[in-house]
Parts: C-alpha cells; structure tokens; sequence
C-alpha cells in the first residue's frame, strides 16, 4: 500500500493543474473531482492505517500513522466541503468584478494549498515539516488577499509577514534539533522524525529546551495562539469566505498537529513544556472570547473566537496525556466542522446583505430560513450544548484537566465555554431575529443560499452531528492519534 | 589556518553589511549593501568548502537564489518608487547606537557562551564558533529592521537579512544536511520575498506609498 500516500499527495497537485489550463466552465467540475478523490483516498488510507497502524514510503521521509491519517481525513473532508460550497460563491454577484485570471489563480491554488496541508502532516522530516507549514502559508496569501483591494492586501501583507518572521524561529529549531541528534545517529538520517524520537532522551537539557519553545513559538504563531493572534482577525474577515472556512477548520490546525507531534517528543522528557503549553492555552481562550465579546463585524467575532477555540486544543495537548491528546484532536475535528459551518452561513448572509456589521442586520431568518437553522446548529455546537459536536470534545479536554488537577484551568474552560454560548447565539439573534435595521438588510436582494452552498452546509451538519452522537464512528483513528 | 582568517575578516564585513542595509536611509543604497551581504555570504560558504566539501553546492544555491534572484526582485520593486524610505520609527543617530549595541552584544554574548547554544563539541570550536555568532547578530539585526522600519521595502529587506543569518547558521549546524531539503527552504524563502514585493507593489499603486503606517484600517 506504499502508493498510497503518494497518490493522495500528486492527486491535488495534478488537478491544480489541470485547473488551470482548463476552461472556465470545466474548472468547477475538475475542482469537485479533485477534492473527491483525494476524500476518498484518505478515508481508504484512515481504514487501512486503523488495521496496519502505520505505512511508510520513500525511505520513511514519508510517514502516514494514525495522526497523520485522521489529519489528512480532516483536511481532505473540509477543502471537499469547501470546494462544493466555492462552485456557488465564485458566482455571486459580489464577485463579477473579479477577473477571469484572478478566478482561475484561485481555484487552482486552493487545490495547491490542499496539496501542502497534506504534505505537512504526512511527511516524516523534520525540516521539510518547516517547509510544508511555510507552503501553507505562500499557498494561501494570494487567496487571503483575493479581493485585491485595500482592505485585502493589507491583510495578506500583515498575514504573510508575520507568519513568515514567526515560523523562521521555528527553522532555527528544526536545525539546532538536528544538529543535537546527528552525532548520535551514526549514519542513521538525522531529520527522521522517527529517528530523532530515539534520541531524544540522549541530548542536552538545555538544548532540548531551546529547541522545543523555538519550535512551539513557530508554529503557536501560525496557529494563531495568544499572543500571536493579531493575524487572526485580519486574515479571516478580508479573505473570501471560502478562505475564512478553510482558515479557520484546517490552516490553524495544521500547525497544532506540528506542535502536537513535538510535544509528544519532549513533553516525557519535559513535563514543564505541557504546563507552558497549557498557560498559552488558557491565555488564549480568555483574550479571544473577550474580543470576539467587543466585535461587531461577524466575521471578525469568528475569527476571534477561533483563536479562544485554538486555546481549548492548546490546553488539551498540554496535559500530555492520552486523553488529554485524544481531547484535543477531537475539539479540532468539531472546531474545524462547526467553525466552517459557521463561516459558510455567515458568509453568505454578508455578501447577500452588502454588510458584516452585526448591529446593522437583523431579520434575516425570514429571507434564509435554511441558513439560519445552519447558523443556529453551527452556534449551539460551538457553545458547548449536549448533543452537539462541541459538548462532547470540551467535556473530553475539561476531563483530562481535571484528570490533571488543573482546576484554574477547569474553571476557565467552562466558564468561556459559557461565555461563549453567550456572545455567539446574542450574534445569532441579532443578525437573524427582529427587524432589519438597515436598508441594506432589508433589501429584495436577499434570498435563500444556492443549493450548492446549502449542500456544503449540510454536510458539515452531518459531520458535527456524526461526533456529537457518535464519536464511537471515530474512535478506532482517534485512538491510535491519540498515541502519537 | 588562513581560512579561519578569512571567515573572521569576511564575517565582520557582514555584519558591517547588515548594519547599512538597515541604516541607508536611500533604498538603492540599502539595496546595494544587501547584494553585498548576499556575495560575502556565498563567499564565507565557498571558505567553508575547503573544509566541508559538500558545501560547494550550497554556495552555488546561496548565489542564484539570494545574490541573484532576491537581488532582482527588490531592485525590481525599488525602481518602481521613491528612492528615499519613509522616516522610521527612530532618528538615524539613535538608531545607529541601538544597532550597533545590538550587534556588539549579541556577539560577544553568543561567541563567549557558545556552549550553551551549540549542540556539538565540533560547533563550539573555531571557525563554527565565529559563524554561530555572526548568524545571530545578523539574524536580530534583520529582527530589529523589521520592528521598527515604517517602509514596506525595508521591512523586506530587514527579513532577507533574517533568512541569510538562519542560512548561514545551516553551515555551521547542519553541514550534512541533502541538498533537497537546503532547496526547500531556499525555495521557500524566494516565493515568500516574491509574494510580499508582489503584494507591497500592488499597496504602493492602491495606497499611493509603500509606508506601512498607512495600513491601518484593520483595527481591532
């Protein structure tokens, strides 16, 4: 099954190529079918990584276990969702004025971007981890400044800037963590992640130190983690709302897996870098729910209330335990699920209406009655509420701090849980009860979401009710993530 | 040991360099003192070469991609332009003092408690020791440009600087490294210069200046 893993990396690549030499008509249906096949190959590669464990090709510099199958589950299944959702919202009027090169660069690119996702948590070296996660990046800046306009490029300049500086201590990292392990390998390959587990316990104490909080502070800034999160905001309300879904479901998670994969390395040796870890999570949960409490663009408050939501995963991982781990990659398949959905509703509602601001909307349930009960659903999950994706994931990771002692930690957690709750379904009633309250709001403009974006939306309904009632579906790939 | 001589004499010519990509005021100047930078940095390789002969290769990368290619793209965009930057944050005096205390301390400190960072024994004798410390000093240098230049170019510029003290600790730490992974950094580092002079030429025609201070309608 060696040609596995290669397949679901070249499969996007070649149809980000085909994209673009495609015709303008075609290049929806080859986008759909990209993304599909590469879904399909990564829900084959999950069965099959659940029954053999793990596999390995080109020499072991490519390595697929149960963590790296569930992320590539993950992200095949949201750029999927995404792409059915994107055949629609690169046809609303809003973006007429887009240029036909500018939709082709798009629409090629995105599946580029799925490329690099995939190649970062599958590949099994450590420098060229460094390089798949800054791909992310490059792929993405040109999507988050799509709009071309003044808003726009200011949020790509800030986004790529900052994740650039940020990631480049995480480079120092990689190569003082190499240079450490080399001289005891022999003529073992150093950058082998595998390799560098089995001499982790040989190299210095303050070198091993230096190397994990160089390497958390990289990728904690591309993960958006307090007080790295002022790229957050920006990225997600000026990017597409494509870009916003896939942002906050998987760009912002990827860097979490890189950090979840580190700490599983050091944090035996280094119990001290899980109570680190576990602080910045905490921090972030506080200062993104207190902003996204201020906002008044929507998109801004989901945007902050993903960097409060990062915190919860941040926290999990930081326990170092096995439930703790299993707690946090769960809170990531919810958040990417509830957090897209959440996007996508609201997305649509601000390009219909002309307008994100939240106290200028209001009654338009009316209008979309089909899209507010996906808000609604995509509200109550991240809430927290029983039954929802949400309960079940917060539980896991606030079980696991209580399993820790970790009672601040505890009584945070539920207590932004609730805060949470508060100030996502008060946007809820705003944006969607009562009376428009601006012209724009109440425009003849407005109607329901084309069926392609209703279909996206349902899937991930799906997708949070199938963790939220039956997480036992996953249970046999989140067990193995779970032991890293 | 005329080598060790050499990449003594040579590396303090680099960070002589980083200091005027920061401190021209004209960017033609800074872009000049970068290009300088970028062939001293091929140069110290190519000394390294005599020991480590695999390093050849890594020379002759450092000299298309940040001598040539990166030497291009800014020079691309700074003709598109104003010469003269936009007044940073610090006068020049001051800032002159901050770097240079900068640089004096950052290299004494790493060159003395090598030690402490270098995770080999080989990494904390000479010439690596030197290197170690000059990619440091340089590294911040470029840190210190981009936190307080108000000019999109020269925040650039500042990160080009970054990403050449990182590759030049590469020589030291990680000699053995293939070639694939050396290329996918650098690649990396060529698209990521790339796409912010690509995105900044696109703010200089929108916004009429590339002064990062007028990206502010993102607040909050």
């Amino acid at each position: 099954m060696e040609w596995l893993p290669i397949a679901l990396l070249v499969v996007p690549l070649i149809f980000a190529g085909l994209v673009w030499i495609a015709r303008q008509e075609a290049r929806p249906f080859l986008s759909l079918l990209g993304t599909g096949i590469a879904l399909l190959l990564a829900i084959y590669q999950a069965i099959l990584v659940s029954q053999a464990h793990e596999i390995t090709c080109l020499g072991e510099e490519i390595l697929v276990d149960g963590l790296s199958a569930f992320m590539a589950l993950l992200i095949t299944f949201i750029s999927f969702v995404c792409t059915i959702y994107s055949t629609a919202y690169l046809t609303l009027p809003h973006l007429k004025e887009a240029t036909e090169e500018r939709l082709r660069m798009f629409q090629s690119l995105f599946l580029v971007l799925e490329f690099t996702l995939l190649w970062t948590v599958m590949t099994n070296n450590i420098v060229l981890l460094w390089v798949a996660l800054e791909a992310t990046t490059l792929a993405s800046a040109l999507l988050v400044s799509f709009y071309w306009n003044r808003r726009a490029l200011e949020a790509g300049y800030k986004y790529l800037l900052l994740l650039t500086v940020g990631i480049t201590s995480a480079l120092f990292g990689c190569v003082l963590f190499y240079a450490a392990a080399a001289p005891h390998l022999g003529d073992e390959p150093a950058l082998l992640i595998t390799n560098l587990r089995l001499v982790i316990g040989k190299l210095p104490e303050h070198i091993s130190l230096i190397v994990a909080v160089l390497l958390i502070i990289g990728f904690g800034t591309k993960a958006g983690l307090a007080p790295f999160h002022p790229w957050i905001p920006d990225a997600h309300a000026e990017a597409p709302t494509v870009m916003s879904a896939i942002l906050s479901g998987i760009i912002i998670k990827v860097p979490l897996y890189a950090i979840l994969r580190i700490m599983s390395l050091f944090a035996p040796r280094f119990p001290e870098l899980g109570s680190l870890l576990l602080g910045i999570g905490i921090f972030s949960m506080l200062l993104g729910s207190l902003l996204a409490l201020l906002q008044e663009d929507l998109k801004r408050l989901l945007a902050y209330s993903s960097a409060a939501q990062i915190g919860y995963v941040a926290a999990g991982i930081g326990v170092v335990s096995y439930l703790g781990y299993y707690g946090a990659l769960l809170h990531i398949a919810h958040h990417a699920m509830t957090k897209a959905l959440l996007f996508m509703a609201g997305g649509v509602v601000a390009a219909m209406a002309k307008t994100r601001q939240i106290p200028a909307l209001g009654g338009i349930a009316r209008k979309m009655p089909a899209t507010s009960i996906f808000f609604l659903i995509g509200a109550l999950s991240l809430g927290g509420v029983p039954l929802f994706s949400g309960f079940i994931s917060k539980l896991t990771v606030i079980l696991a701090l209580t399993q820790a002692r970790a009672w601040v930690s505890v009584t945070i957690a539920v207590g932004v849980s609730l805060l949470t709750l508060a100030y996502i379904l008060r946007a809820f009633q705003q944006v969607f009860w009562g009376e428009p309250r601006s012209p724009e709001a109440s425009s003849e403009d407005i109607k329901e979401a084309p069926l392609p974006m209703l279909l996206a939306m349902a899937l991930l309904v799906l997708g949070i009710f199938a963790i939220g009632l039956g997480v036992q579906l996953f249970d046999p790939i989140l067990d193995l993530a779970a032991r890293p | 040991m005329a080598a060790m001589e050499t990449i003594k004499v040579l590396s303090l010519a680099l960070i002589l360099t980083s200091f005027a990509a920061i401190e021209l005021r004209n960017l033609r100047g800074a872009l000049w003192a970068y290009m300088l930078q970028a062939l001293l940095l091929v140069a110290i390789i190519f000394v390294f070469a005599t020991l480590h002969p695999a390093l050849f290769i890594w020379g002759i990368t450092a000299l298309i991609t940040k001598f040539a290619i990166i030497s291009w793209l800014l020079a691309h965009s700074i003709h598109q332009g104003e010469p003269q930057e936009y007044q940073p944050l610090i006068e020049l005096l001051p800032s002159v003092f901050v770097v240079g205390l900068l640089a004096l301390v950052t290299y004494r400190l790493t060159h003395t408690y090598t030690t402490f960072l270098a995770p080999t024994k080989l990494a904390t004798e000479e010439p690596f020791r030197t290197n170690i410390a000059v990619s440091l000093t340089v590294f911040l240098i470029g840190l210190y440009g981009i936190l307080t230049r108000r000019d999109a170019i020269k925040v650039v510029i500042g990160l080009c600087l970054m990403e050449n003290g990182a590759h030049l600790s590469l020589v030291s730490l990680a000699p053995g490294v293939r070639e694939t992974v050396l290329i996918g950094i650098v690649t990396d580092v060529v698209i990521a210069v790339w796409l912010l002079l690509y995105i900044i030429n696109e703010i200089r025609r929108q916004f009429g200046s590339t002064d990062s201070f007028r990206l502010s309608e993102l607040r909050w």
